[in-house]
């Protein structure tokens, strides 16, 4: 297939006017009549037993109507994941004790939000400060505070409620502050080592960054006396949020309507359930009327999740030629108060960089860690760019230090195309080498490396999936014919920015071969929409995009039974062309698509047409009842996740001023392997972003947090690259077909990011001759770094 | 206590019943259902919610209502004239220079103000006039090209 | 949406109106121009004003004049004219650059020279919502008696950021003070009391009328460290001007509660600031980058500016 109509091309936007106008709705532009504010207050405390509330005074301010502590919700756990040896351990509002500032303890509904605030002020809660742990390597020690007792699991986990095999959930005794644990080994890591000539041992620190969404969080909850529940909200996939949504408020699954609203950015960040969400829904079904939650900018720095905080201690041991033997990962995931993704965190740090490197003895072991810190969760890549910082600047020192090329030497190192990795995917599609060689031509590696003073060039790899088996499990899709020939198609997919809605149009339309705007893309809404996995692990194109291409599929063979029917001629005989059946014998005959709806109603006994399609990503994994097949474990690695990995190779070259610290970047190169590019536009706009993204988190991003108070919760204190920030920014698009994907689509929204930071963090240590081991690398620490030098 | 004021927006009288404390974003979005201008930051380091005022761009939120009264506010909803997009609106679209679109009305309002004051603009002078407008998702680009565009379409 | 203190809004036409307003408020009234400063502050409930007085539509308080002896500029002249002003940019590079390089292009149109003087000093731990600041106890700015970015500080170290002061006092500005009882001239670097708490001397009735400026051409130039090329306030920043002598004066901002100002009259003595900046300014740990190296900036950037002037 090269002769694409929608594919490969770069339509519009389908719901580009919409948004030009201000007229796309964003959950904050939600007002519904009746509506009431509320407000949540939160602990100043890292630490703290809650002695007592009180709210009394609150409650009789004119226009609160209700005020709700956490002892009033109890004891209803949730977490990004909750399964019966990780159980869900955080709650919507505290019920005993706070463990991070910013903490909810109460909230209120009014009539507006000003009187919201005003009662938040006449709340009384008499805290008893505990002593609380900030470092990680400090919590784990002997008779470091304890950030939680025992942690007593809901009546079923939700792997349960999933019917994933597996034991009964059990309690969890946080020892150590140890939240969770994984270890995953291959090959013989001590021989490994044996079989090295060169061992390099490193720390690196990666810090929290914001996603810093435009749109501050928000949701709007109408609940209604039926006993059903509508809401409104950020999402990036609405199964998590209605499953939380469901089991928190104990109500069917099927009784809450998980709304479309446009999602001001999300980058992994809107993905689970949050507090307020939850409250918003609990004090709407209080009061019997439609409540609107918005978070200031400020409580979304300091209350809702940012990026994992990752300590990687790295060995790795290679021959002199460069070739890697063995490599030794120790993870430990500063998760802070609950312990939100850190198992999947824990297990995607190794299995996303899985496909870049063919290392064949390895250890990678995994530690979460409770401390008194805000809570962190996925950031686009999640995990991976914290691995592959470490990794990759690691292998620069390792060059360095034997004289290698680093381009050779990653060659050297690359896995292939064909290959299968250790817990059983294939690199069916493997663009990484031919990414390499093209980045390194575009930005003249060869003539420049080493040649001039504070110039530094520098390699990022990334691989990502495209597509997993999480909840829940499978993606459909289902286009409908109308009357005038035009096609809805119903998608569970969430447009958060990522032009799904149109590429999804794009892959319908292929089929069906007909103009772009037949098809009408209604996305995101749980009563309306299939099943669906959500854009979560970039599995969008890969998973619900072939489901997509089946439903098409489906309606087209339909049409083309009812037209073969109608003319009664062989279906054979029969294809779709630019909007018509056209029989091969007689064009003149041609038949449009409200014609063969036509025939379906009146002629096949009422049939209006609806296509069906459905796929799952790695279709060998199963479960049901007792049967079991492949079902991957985030604790030892085994088992299968995807069918195909996305992968990108990022060089960048950079200029520092040895004065100052300040870097100039010369220009990034982004070569991406991203299959077949389904809107080209959209994905140069995934690489573009994603290096501009990059850029601040090498250069300026950090949540940082001081006594567990975040210290910069605004964008005057956590900055985000400007419009004069963005230096030259180059694209390659390496198409390299994979078999499996919607023709031929990968992943795209996810890895370019880490691979843009490595390459700019290597470019600049190459720079300045040392290494920085953490981000971001500021004119303060490169100064630091180029001082160390020279004494 | 709260006040009648008038107020002219998109070149509609509007009468609005309000705080002197109102934000002039505050009174767009929740007394006039202009929903177009977003909050993002609320302390004017970001350019989300801006509009025009008397053709200068402001940041709406930390702009007061009463501070408009008696000029001519513009928002993105009074763009379209006539049932057609404006040409940086289509330019925006033609040129992908939105992804989750959030801070797109601010940006083009920004854009509009600056077209106006510099017709025949550079590209760094773009880039420069939407620097106030933080973009979480493009990478800019894709909108300092629409913008040129637009420019360049203007001169025609 | 963060709640703001309810507070009065008048919109005076002449300054006579003004300050018959500002005696009657006994919480306090605020001067609004262009707002970037002051509308954060009162939405962080830093600032709790009974009135806010929007002097925007005060005739006459908008103009660059070249008096002669003295170039005037009007207080509510925005920073995007002061940039564009041709007569500046050809006299007072200093402050054109520093116009340039301040926030972003679209607070420059809003901002007023007089409100980016006066804009008030700022810290970590101080410019943070209330319920932020619940967790520390209240400082020194905030009506406490400690600082919580120096543990055991009796001083407030909130740090002056201003961009067009540094350049202004190199170029021995002066200002025009307007209260109800007439108009006096002062100083630049007079009105800043070097205390982070009351960074001014003005007092709340008296506003800024106009900058003045001695007409001769001046030879300088302006250096702001910041981490991005647009919204940052400067880390560090650095004004020169000189006459056709050799004399002037060079200014370094975003070190202390004021700017810190050295005189020179000769090439060489110039030569000797960068160094004695260095000595004098001892920053704290309440920005982004941290102290020492902000201390290294001072010279770095002022031997930086010194070679491009």
């Amino acid at each position: 297939m090269t002769n694409f109509r929608h594919i490969k091309k770069g339509p519009r936007r389908t719901d580009g006017a919409l948004i030009v106008t201000g007229r796309a709705d964003f959950t904050g532009d939600i007002s519904l009549p009746g509506m009431l504010f509320g407000k949540i207050l939160r602990s100043p405390y890292p630490h703290a037993r809650i002695v007592e509330i009180n709210t009394e005074k609150a409650k009789k301010l004119e226009g609160v109507k209700e005020v709700i502590t956490g002892k009033d919700i109890g004891y209803r756990r949730f977490s990004f994941i909750d399964t019966p040896a990780f159980p869900a351990d955080q709650t919507p509002l505290a019920v005993d004790k706070v463990r991070f500032v910013g903490e909810g303890v109460a909230a209120v509904a009014a009539i507006s939000e000003d009187i919201a605030v005003t009662a938040l002020h006449l709340i009384d809660v008499k805290y008893e400060e505990l002593p609380p742990v900030f470092d990680p390597e400090e919590a784990m020690k002997d008779g470091a505070p304890a950030v939680h007792e025992t942690i007593e699991p809901n009546t079923t986990t939700a792997w349960e409620d999933f019917g994933i095999p597996s034991t009964k959930s059990r309690p969890y005794k946080a020892v150590n502050n140890i939240s969770n644990r994984n270890l995953i080994e291959y090959g013989d890591i001590g021989k490994g080592f044996e079989d090295a000539d060169y061992l390099k041992e490193d720390r690196f620190e990666i810090p929290s960054t914001s996603h810093m969404a435009m749109e501050p969080h928000a949701a709007v909850a109408s609940y209604q006396p039926t006993g059903k529940l509508d809401v409104w909200l950020s999402h990036m996939g609405f199964e998590h949020k209605r499953f939380w949504l469901a089991k928190l408020l104990d109500m069917p699954i099927s009784r809450v309507r998980v709304h479309k609203t446009y999602v001001g950015g999300a980058f992994g960040g809107k993905i689970s359930i949050f507090p307020y969400e939850f409250i918003a829904a609990y004090l709407s079904r209080l009061t019997l009327r439609p409540l609107k939650i918005t978070l200031t900018r400020e409580e979304v720095f300091c209350v809702c999740p940012p990026s994992r905080r990752m300590i990687v201690y790295l060995k790795t041991g290679v021959k002199k030629d460069g070739t890697i033997t063995a490599q030794q990962v120790k993870v430990i995931d500063d998760v802070g108060a609950y312990r939100g993704s850190s198992p999947t965190a824990l297990y995607l740090a190794h299995v996303f960089r899985n496909p870049i490197y063919n290392i064949p003895n390895l250890k990678h072991e995994g530690y979460g860690v409770y401390t008194n810190k805000l809570y962190t969760t996925a950031k686009r890549g999640h995990g991976l760019q914290q691995i592959v910082f470490a990794v990759e600047s690691q292998l620069d020192m390792i060059c360095d230090e034997l004289g290698l090329d680093k381009v050779e030497m990653r060659l050297k190192n690359f896995r292939k195309k064909g290959d299968t990795l250790p817990n059983g995917d294939m690199l069916r599609s493997y663009g990484l080498p031919e990414c390499l060689e093209e980045a390194a031509k575009k930005i003249g590696w060869r003539e420049k490396y080493g040649k001039k003073k504070f110039r530094g060039l520098g390699i990022g790899t990334a691989s990502m999936f495209s597509g997993a088996h999480n909840f829940p499990f499978s993606s459909a899709a289902m286009i409908r014919l109308n009357q005038d020939g035009r096609m809805i198609l119903y998608t569970g997919q969430a447009e958060f920015g990522n032009g799904v809605d149109t590429v999804m149009a794009q892959i319908a339309a292929e089929v069906l071969d007909c103009p772009l705007d037949y098809v009408i893309v209604n996305s995101g809404d749980s009563e309306v929409s299939p099943h669906d996995l959500g854009n979560w692990l970039s599995g969008g194109v890969f998973v619900s995009g072939e489901a997509v291409r089946r439903a098409a599929l489906d309606l087209k063979d339909q049409m083309l039974q009812h037209a073969a029917a109608g003319l009664d001629i062989p279906v054979e005989d029969l294809s779709i062309r630019d909007g018509w059946i056209i029989p091969g014998s007689d064009e003149s005959k041609k038949l449009s698509f409200s014609d063969i709806s036509r025939y379906g109603i009146q002629m096949a006994g009422g049939d209006p047409l609806i296509g069906k399609g459905f796929s799952k990503c790695v279709p060998e994994v199963y479960f049901w009842k007792g049967k079991f097949n492949k079902t991957a474990s985030l604790s030892s690695g085994k088992g299968r996740f995807t069918e195909a990995y996305g992968l990108t190779l990022a060089i960048a070259e950079v200029e520092v001023n040895p004065n100052t610290g300040e870097v100039e970047i010369v220009e990034v190169v982004l070569a991406d392997d991203c299959g077949t590019p389904i809107n080209v536009k959209s994905v140069e706009g995934q690489i573009m972003s994603q290096a501009v993204m990059g850029i601040g988190d090498v250069f300026y991003e950090e949540v940082k947090i001081k006594n567990g108070i975040v210290m910069n919760p605004n964008l005057l204190e956590y900055r985000v690259p400007t419009a004069n920030d963005i230096p030259k920014i180059t694209s390659i698009i390496v198409d390299s077909y994979e078999p499996n994907g919607p023709f031929g689509a990968k992943e795209v929204g996810e890895s370019p990011r880490a691979a843009a930071i490595s390459a700019i963090a290597n470019a600049i240590c190459n720079a300045i001759g040392e290494r920085i081991y953490t981000l971001p690398m500021t004119g303060d620490r490169i100064m630091e770094a180029l001082h160390s030098k020279n004494t | 206590m709260k006040r009648s004021v008038l107020l002219s927006v998109n070149g509609e009288r509007r009468e609005v019943f309000i705080k002197p404390n109102s934000t002039l974003l505050e009174v767009l979005r929740d007394e006039l259902l202009l929903t177009g201008a977003k909050e993002a930051c609320g302390s004017g380091e970001c350019g989300a919610c801006t509009v025009l005022v008397d053709g200068k761009p402001v940041n709406s939120c930390i702009t007061l209502a009463m501070e408009a009264e008696g000029k001519a506010i513009e928002t993105i909803e009074g763009l379209s004239k006539e049932g057609k997009l404006h040409p940086l609106q289509e330019a925006f679209i033609d040129h992908h220079a939105f992804q989750c679109g959030f801070c797109t009305p601010g940006m083009i309002m920004s854009a509009k103000a600056f077209l106006k004051r510099s017709p025949e603009p550079t590209k760094e002078e773009i880039r420069n006039a939407i620097s106030g407008n933080i973009c979480r998702c493009t990478g800019y680009e894709n909108a300092v090209d629409a913008i040129l565009d637009t420019a360049v379409g203007t001169e025609k | 949406m963060s709640s703001m203190p309810e507070f009065e809004y008048k919109r005076p036409e002449t300054l006579k109106e003004l300050f018959d307003l500002l005696p009657g408020y006994e919480s306090g009234a605020a001067i609004l121009a262009g707002g970037t400063d002051l509308m954060p502050r009162i939405k962080r409930g830093l600032e709790k004003p009974g009135l806010v007085v929007d002097i925007k539509d005060i005739e006459g308080l908008s103009y660059v004049e070249d008096k002669g002896e003295k170039v005037k500029i009007g207080a509510l002249t925005t920073i995007f004219d002061i940039r564009n002003n041709t007569l500046i940019k050809d006299k007072y590079p200093a402050l054109h650059e520093a116009a340039t390089l301040t926030a972003s292009e679209n607070i420059q149109l809003r901002g007023s020279i007089g409100g980016n003087i006066l804009q008030n000093t700022r810290c970590l731990y101080y410019n943070k919502s209330e319920a932020w600041r619940d967790s520390f106890k209240p400082c020194l700015k905030n009506g406490g008696d400690i600082c919580n970015a120096a543990k055991g500080g009796k001083r407030c170290f909130s740090v002056y950021r201003g961009d067009l002061a540094p350049a202004l006092m190199s170029l021995g500005a002066s200002v025009c003070i307007v209260s109800e009882n007439g108009e006096k001239e002062t100083a630049l670097e007079d009105i800043f009391t070097g205390d982070g708490v009351t960074p001014f001397s003005l007092s709340r009735d008296e506003l800024i009328k106009n900058v003045i400026i001695p007409s001769a051409k001046m030879k300088g130039g302006y250096g702001k460290f910041r981490m991005r090329k647009a919204v940052d306030y400067p880390s560090v920043n650095v004004a020169i001007s000189m006459d056709t002598g050799g004399k002037g004066r060079l200014v370094v901002g975003s070190v202390g509660a004021k700017p810190f100002m050295y005189e020179f009259s000769s090439l060489e003595e110039l030569k000797e600031i960068p160094e004695r900046a260095y000595k004098d300014v001892s920053p704290i740990n309440n920005m982004s980058l941290s102290p020492y190296y902000r201390k290294n900036m001072v010279r770095v950037l002022a031997e930086e500016l010194i070679r491009r002037v």
